[in-house]
């Protein structure tokens, strides 16, 4: 098993689209690496081992939306401590709209456009992570992609007509 | 196969899902039909957005710290739960031997006891026995006295036999 600081990073930001807050999301990468420590044993092929430490904090997740019951819809929340958008760059402030359009849409398409698009995870990969179906990730990746595609459009209108009012 | 469905391959394209023949049929259509293309474009695009975006998302307290104290938190909390039990079987087993200790005694000496406590003596009737007994301090001598009676037995044989006691 390859270092866990080196996994930490990106496990922090699928655990920050999983929970929308960033203190919530540093819990959770924690918790996972600490179980993905403590059961090492399991991992049986190192390739496996970013589908492995996905799913350990999907299921880290769920446990803890059982557990709290206040797991609310992400959808439209934005992820505390962000950079105004207004003081980033041009390149940037694109990045910051496909990323506000990804945490706008329905948790279960996030989860899969995020690791489809970030991740490079293959259907398969994603069903396993997320405890799917091949076709439900299927689908819900080209319903997210659809919607993020009419959601930037909007987004990219309404900016540039914002820009040629001012 | 015509063009049609080879546009609802798109998404399976996008998700690197298609067996290499399949990709390579599907990378030939996409030379020529503008809607995959500027679909394609349109992914790499967000892709490429989401990937620049979400790098700059970084933990405000380092996760790694966070795991190594943890761990050795645990550690700690085991090897002391270890410690207390531990403790608390030895201090059970020295309050259990405290209570009721267990005396060893060899079997010789027990037998040389039984045989003194059995032993049976002969007294005239009406007699006094006296035997000395260590005291606590010198000088002085104990006596344990005992009167040696006749019973009365309602059978004539047993009036002239000697009485038995037992020497305590």
């Amino acid at each position: 098993m390859s270092r866990l600081e080196d996994w930490a990073p990106r496990i922090y930001r699928f655990a920050l689209r999983l929970t929308g807050d960033r203190h919530a999301a540093e819990d959770l990468a924690q918790e996972t690496c600490l179980r993905a420590w403590r059961h090492r044993q399991a991992l049986r092929n190192e390739r496996a081992e970013r589908v492995w430490l996905f799913r350990i904090a999907v299921n880290l997740w769920r446990d803890g939306i059982r557990r709290t019951r206040t797991a609310q819809p992400l959808s439209g929340a934005e992820p505390d401590g962000q950079p105004a958008v207004e003081q980033l760059a041009e390149a940037r402030d694109e990045a910051q709209r496909a990323l506000k359009a990804l945490d706008r849409l329905p948790p279960r398409q996030r989860e899969v456009l995020y690791l489809n698009a970030c991740e490079e995870l293959k259907s398969a990969e994603i069903a396993d992570v997320l405890g799917i179906s091949n076709e439900a990730v299927k689908s819900n990746l080209s319903l997210a992609r659809k919607t993020m595609r009419i959601q930037l459009t909007d987004d990219g209108s309404i900016a540039a007509r914002g820009a040629d009012c001012r | 196969m015509n063009a049609h469905s080879h546009c609802d391959r798109l998404d399976d394209y996008l998700a690197d899902d298609l067996p290499d023949t399949d990709r390579r049929e599907f990378a030939n259509h996409l030379q020529v039909c503008p809607e995959c293309q500027e679909a394609a474009r349109f992914h790499e695009s967000m892709a490429g957005n989401l990937q620049s975006a979400i790098a700059a998302e970084i933990p405000s307290r380092p996760i790694a710290a966070g795991i190594s104290r943890r761990l050795s938190l645990q550690r700690r909390r085991r090897w002391l739960a270890a410690t207390a039990l531990a403790a608390s079987i030895v201090g059970a087993i020295l309050v259990f031997n405290w209570r009721s200790p267990i005396v060893m005694t060899p079997p010789e000496i027990v037998q040389a006891r039984v045989a003194e406590t059995n032993v049976t003596v002969s007294f005239p009737p009406n007699s006094v026995l006296t035997v000395p007994v260590p005291a606590s301090e010198p000088g002085i001598t104990v006596m344990w006295v005992y009167p040696v009676v006749r019973v009365a037995a309602a059978d004539s044989k047993e009036l002239n036999q000697p009485i038995e006691r037992n020497v305590p």
